[in-house]
């Protein structure tokens, strides 16, 4: 938790919020995690200053980088090319794992009102692994674990913005697609929710032709 | 030294997450002492490479608690008895069989050597290296 607070730099941050998102993926062991109470707020900013750290802290001034950082990241062998590839990648995993921890909390209720706040929310579509981090859902992964939640649908259902981009990108040929089509199809099928965000049903209704295993209301 | 230890862990704990051996030993209450002597011991975080350390240490922890969830228990655990107690060794007993008396009065930091035994037991370290140092 002190390596999460900031008590070192963002390399340790990196690697605590790893093990942390860890520990806190098991129902046995988060309520231990969940019992630091700064924890969610802290996994949340980190999540939206990620990128901006690593830069202003690292890749911004080549001859300031520290020496055990350009070790670490490069293991040693590699240049200063090297060194802002592997930076790249850690700020994304910075981020990616900072959501995977935010989305082990997303699963509970009464976790919701902190993550669901209109900035915070906003910024989720825009938060992708890249193709360093194909491998994490990441910012769409934690909207798709509100969006399954009645608690969660209403803040998503509210942001104009966070609808354009789930349509965006249910439309695309991004690997998480389905993801996006998901939060859709929950929007649609909620009562509460659905008027809202009923001016998708015909960008919905054409993906729905093209995705033959998606079945539009049930 | 001490970053030669950690970081042959680190490279175990990397290629085997869900190995028991080093969780038994105690690994997780050893890391976490690591982090908080890195945190509160300033000057000794900035002697040798011991910079290294708290970023391995937490990477350990990382590594052992991502696929089982029982490790993750133990870490749970080993974190709160680390913030209760932290100068209890629970694997005192493996250090006294492995560390000589010389060894164990020279350094003031058993929990690097309980790395350094465990890692001489695992057959990552050669001997050689320990006595020199």
């Amino acid at each position: 938790m002190e390596l999460l607070r900031g008590q070192s730099t963002w390399v340790e941050q990196r690697v605590a919020v790893r093990a942390l998102g860890h520990l806190a993926t098991y129902d046995s062991t988060f309520p231990a995690v969940a019992a630091y109470r700064d924890i969610l707020e802290l996994a949340i900013q980190l999540a939206i200053d990620a990128v901006e750290i690593v830069y202003t802290h690292f890749l911004q001034f080549v001859d300031k980088r520290l020496s055990y950082h350009c070790d670490l990241l490069t293991r040693g062998m590699g240049g200063l090319e090297m060194e802002s590839r592997k930076a790249e990648e850690w700020a994304s995993q910075l981020q990616c794992w900072s959501l995977q921890l935010v989305n082990c909390f997303a699963f509970k209720e009464e976790f919701l009102p902190t993550i669901c706040q209109a900035d915070f929310l906003e910024q989720l579509p825009c938060m992708w692994g890249g193709l360093v981090n194909e491998s994490s859902p990441a910012g769409l992964g934690v909207l798709r674990t509100i969006c399954y939640q009645r608690l969660g649908r209403l803040p998503v259902a509210e942001s104009p913005c966070i609808i354009d981009a789930l349509c965006n990108i249910a439309r695309s040929s991004d690997d998480w697609q389905y993801m996006a089509v998901d939060c859709l199809m929950w929007l649609l099928q909620d009562s509460n929710t659905r008027l809202k965000v009923k001016r998708l049903f015909l960008s919905l209704s054409t993906l729905c032709t093209a995705l033959p295993s998606c079945q539009l209301m049930n | 030294m001490q970053v030669l230890a950690i970081s042959g862990l680190w490279n175990t704990a990397m290629a085997y997450p869900n190995d028991p051996e080093f969780v038994e030993l105690g690994v997780f209450e050893c890391m976490a002492q690591l982090i908080w002597k890195g945190i509160q011991n300033r000057q000794w975080l900035a002697q040798d490479q011991n910079i290294y350390i708290p970023y391995y240490a937490a990477h350990i922890i990382g590594s052992y608690t991502m696929n089982r969830e029982e490790f993750a228990e133990e870490a749970v655990r080993a974190g709160n008895i680390s913030q209760i107690e932290r100068k209890k060794v629970s694997i005192m007993g493996f250090l006294l069989v492995f560390a000589c008396d010389h060894f164990f009065f020279l350094s003031a930091d058993m929990m690097l050597l309980c790395c350094i035994c465990v890692l001489l037991k695992k057959g990552c370290l050669c001997i050689q290296v320990l006595y020199l140092h």
